[in-house]
């Protein structure tokens, strides 16, 4: 995307006053995207993000700037400006580094595999399938009101250099759509929605059943908008496989990245071959899973992906780390260095984080369950790192009474830290499954996966209404 | 390309195209922000960004598409994209150009004055922050996040139609969030300044706040699960009516994302002290604006006046579907944005009670001052919310202790009828501005 020397001279520059480490990330970036409201398409929206973003590192600070005007005056004023900051920064003056290793780089160059490209089919032959789903949604009972069903296809072509000799550029492409169904009752209204995404192209929709996709998120509202208010207190709760790995995502994995071990605030700071969780527990991180929403070819920092093993029969086994932060902590890097996007500096975050699939049968950890929430389905959450203090919205969620699963119940809300959560898993199901979901934190909002079994939470705070 | 030169061979290509007719919206941003942690710069952000956003009626339909690369090569697949897209839109009612208004109100956003602070002072006001707070108090652990930053931006709109406007705004942040520790607990304690004048500024005025926030916040307990009067103090209002802002646009209640539409208009949706207004020129805070994203001039209005529903906020075609006048209030998320709407400044007219006095007052009750699960525990459909909260106890007027792990459940319409005091110390941050509320009526859900 930037020729060689332009490449060259612009680290040069930015190394000019001293700092350890220069990097390049350039994206052009394409994305596609229409809404469906109601069965008709009401907005479209397509676009070429482009930029690029610089960084220099001098010890275990980092000045990073932007800018989407990639000419080469432009990228030398940056890079001396930056270069400035960084003198300004330091303690001492550093040593001037007079080489810089572009010849040596491996050059490592990936790409996602895509079987259709959507141009290839066209904007109306997806139009066709949201409508599937939203005609499905409004057959599936009269109380269903609204639907709203989105797709989304992104199409990033990047490239990052570093004055270490990296050079890698990656093709990631990745589709999602987002079936969501509102049922009303009076003035009262409760949502359903699933939201699958992969790497790959149209082929990926073709996959789905659009029309059970829209019927089971049908059926999430009109069963909840028939629901009691869920009772709040302190019970057991079991969390169905999919998307209820957002609560290890927030609540526990959010706490194995670097950003926050490096700089002391994870309550697993210092907890490597310690039992952190109860000895059920698998956990892994796996960038390298073909075709999965949250997988990478190589990192942002121009790292190949890999599997991480993070908790391994309740032992805390790795955590998430990235360059700079690896510095700082004098581990090397996962792998797990992402950003949005050229405007954000890449920092330790997840990809695809499961709980691997334990022993146990589902209707076994139900018949186990005197009373309790069985929570069938997740919605988002966020977590505060420091205290590990986290909340999650119940999308679909119903009592257990006497071991079976009873009425369905709304408004619920899981809080608790994530150290105490993981030690009191004490069942996890043969029935993993994964879901898709967008991350937020530092760097940005990125594709990730969530994924696990069933689980069991021996005692849970419930925040209800009733 | 600058901007001009670009409009003109977009604008060239696309009535070519057969566009009817077609609009460019520009924006550019400079950032800067330095942030220090422990003592250290650890990140230093400077950035310039720009962008373009067409859209053009095309065969009766109106097509949108964007790029920040304005290069003549990306014009191509910009105005072919835009028209697939309208093309595709089945929604009948018409999105139009704006031809513009006779006279624009004219507001004050722009501080020259906010340029001559250089990097290196507001590095030194980010390092001095950051070792006032560590210093204030034993307890105060770090500051885990500590910046201050500066932004500028600037928008013009063109299109067919003889449209052209332009403006630029600017203003400053400054940001904290330490953490005290005490008897192997961690709390937060967080505090921001927005301002256009650095001479509004104090570093240590900042810092206190957060430090003093963090400390009270350390030994709370659960308390029993139960229905409490609660104390919102202004920043955790503004967090639960900045999620609930969305109810009052009129877009949503015409799609059936909310349950407010001119039909409610005049009928009492809250308790008689409570008006709400939206304010696009107001010197009250920082994000007035000459006109909006379509071009409309923006205005005052009432939204809520003593409980009755006056008036929903429009762009110009959720007007014309309800056959009103646009209130100034289409918004774009930047230049790849679609036309949507927004508020200005949105803001509860405060009462006459201080803060304190809302406190001396209150029985047996709650405060609260954070609020967590903001967007994942809301429905904004049906208005029930439920979100972690910590805050304090309150017995016979006076502050028992810290609260956590509890959660407030509740319904924000219903809300809105149940506020039974509302408190004169009005602050704004960024579009919100909220002074403290008493409510009653809603579960607490604890031990």
């Amino acid at each position: 995307m930037l020729d060689k020397q332009l490449v060259y001279d612009v680290l040069t520059a930015a190394l000019s006053t001293g700092g350890d480490l220069a990097e390049i990330f350039v994206e052009n970036t394409t994305k596609d995207m229409i809404e469906m409201t109601n069965g008709q398409v009401d907005k479209a929206t397509w676009g070429i993000d482009y930029g690029l973003g610089l960084r220099i590192i001098q010890g275990t600070g980092a000045v990073y700037a932007f800018t989407n005007n990639t000419s080469r005056e432009s990228l030398l004023k940056l890079a001396k400006e930056s270069a400035q900051a960084v003198k300004a920064g330091a303690k001492e003056q550093g040593s001037l580094k007079s080489v810089i290793t572009l010849d040596r780089s491996e050059r490592l160059k990936f790409a996602d595999k895509v079987i259709t490209p959507p141009e290839k089919v066209g904007k109306k032959a997806i139009v066709e399938q949201l409508r599937i789903a939203s005609d499905a949604a409004y057959a599936f009972d009269p109380l269903v009101t609204q639907t709203s069903n989105t797709y989304s296809h992104v199409a990033q072509n990047m490239f990052v250099a570093n004055s270490n000799g990296v050079w890698a550029e990656d093709s990631r492409v990745r589709t999602r759509i987002f079936i969501e169904t509102v049922a009303s009752e009076g003035n009262e209204k409760q949502t359903g929605y699933f939201a699958p995404g992969a790497k790959g192209g149209f082929e990926f929709i073709e996959s789905l059943d659009m029309s059970e996709l829209g019927r089971n998120s049908a059926k999430i509202a009109t069963t909840m908008i028939k629901a009691d208010f869920a009772p709040g207190g302190r019970m057991p709760v079991i969390i169905d496989n999919g998307f209820g790995g957002v609560l290890f995502h927030e609540a526990c994995a959010h706490s194995l990245e670097a950003t926050a071990v490096a700089k002391g605030a994870s309550t697993f700071c210092g907890k490597i071959g310690e039992l952190i969780a109860a000895p059920c527990v698998n956990a892994i991180d796996d960038g390298t899973l073909p075709g999965v929403w949250g997988s990478i070819n190589i990192d942002d920092e121009g790292t190949p992906s890999r599997r991480n093993v993070l908790i391994e029969n309740g032992i805390l086994k790795s955590y998430l780390v990235d360059y700079l932060n690896g510095l700082k902590m004098g581990v090397p890097s996962t792998g797990s260095g992402r950003r949005q996007n050229y405007r954000f500096a890449p920092t330790s975050r997840m990809t695809n984080t499961y709980i691997l699939a334990g022993k146990d049968k589902t209707e076994e950890i139900i018949g186990d369950t005197e009373y309790g929430l069985y929570a069938a389905k997740m919605g988002g959450g966020s977590v505060d790192p420091a205290s590990g203090q986290f909340n999650f919205a119940v999308l679909e969620g119903y009592m257990i009474r006497n071991g079976k699963i009873a009425e369905p119940v709304r408004g619920a809300t899981l809080i608790g830290k994530g150290n105490d959560v993981l030690m009191d898993i004490d069942r996890v199901a043969d029935n993993f499954a994964p879901g898709q979901g967008m991350c937020g934190s530092i760097s940005g909002a990125i594709p990730t996966d969530v994924g696990q079994p069933m689980i069991r939470i021996k005692e849970l705070t419930v925040g209800g209404r009733k | 390309m600058t901007f001009e030169a670009f409009k003109e061979e977009v604008f060239a290509q696309a009535k070519a195209k057969g566009f009817s007719d077609y609009e460019l919206f520009y924006s550019a941003e400079d950032g800067f922000s330095v942030r220090v942690f422990k003592g250290e710069i650890s990140e230093y952000k400077n950035s310039s960004t720009e962008g373009v956003g067409f859209r053009g009626t095309y065969e009766g339909k109106m097509g949108y598409a964007y790029s920040e690369n304005m290069n003549i090569h990306c014009i191509t697949p910009l105005l072919e994209n835009a028209i697939g897209n309208a093309t595709i839109i089945e929604d009948e009612d018409m999105e139009k150009l704006y031809t513009g208004d006779d006279k624009y109100p004219e507001v004050n956003n722009y501080n020259p004055a906010l340029n001559d602070i250089d990097a290196a002072q507001k590095i030194q006001w980010a390092l001095a922050m950051d070792k006032y707070v560590t210093d204030l108090d034993p307890r105060i652990k770090m500051a885990d996040y500590c910046t201050v930053a500066t932004t500028e931006s600037r928008v013009a709109i063109a299109n067919s139609h003889g449209l052209h406007l332009s403006k630029k705004m600017n203003f400053a942040t400054a940001y904290v969030i330490v953490r005290a520790e005490e008897n192997g607990e961690t709390k937060s304690g967080t505090e921001i300044w927005i301002g256009r004048d650095f001479k509004d500024f104090d570093y240590k005025a900042v810092g206190q706040k957060a430090v003093d926030k963090a400390i009270s916040y350390l030994n709370a307990e659960a308390i029993p699960t139960g229905e409490y009067p609660i104390i919102f103090n202004d920043e955790t209002a503004r967090d639960v009516f900045g999620v609930f802002s969305s109810i009052f646009m009129a877009e949503k209640g015409q799609k059936g994302f909310s349950m407010l539409t001119k039909e409610k208009l005049g009928e009492v949706i809250a308790a008689s002290n409570i008006t709400i207004r939206d304010d696009g020129v107001t010197d009250l805070n920082l994000f007035s604006s000459p006109f909006d994203a379509e071009g409309v001039a923006t205005q005052n209005k009432a939204i809520i006046e003593n409980g009755v529903l006056k008036q929903l906020l429009y762009n110009t075609k959720s007007a014309e579907k309800d056959g009103v006048q646009s209130t100034g209030n289409a918004s774009k998320v930047g230049y790849g944005g679609a036309i949507e709407t927004s508020c200005t400044n949105f803001y509860l007219v405060p009462g006459k009670k201080s803060y304190d006095e809302l406190v001396t007052g209150l029985e047996k009750g709650l405060i609260i001052t954070e609020l967590a699960g903001l967007h994942s525990g809301t429905n904004d459909v049906s208005g029930d919310f439920s979100f972690s909260a910590d805050g304090f106890l309150v017995e016979g007027g006076k502050i028992i202790k810290p609260v956590e792990q509890i959660t407030i459940a509740g319904n924000f319409y219903e809300m809105l009828k149940n506020i039974d005091e509302v408190g004169s110390d009005l602050r704004f941050v960024k579009k919100i501005g909220m002074p403290s509320i008493l409510t009653s009526g809603l579960r607490v859900a604890g031990l």
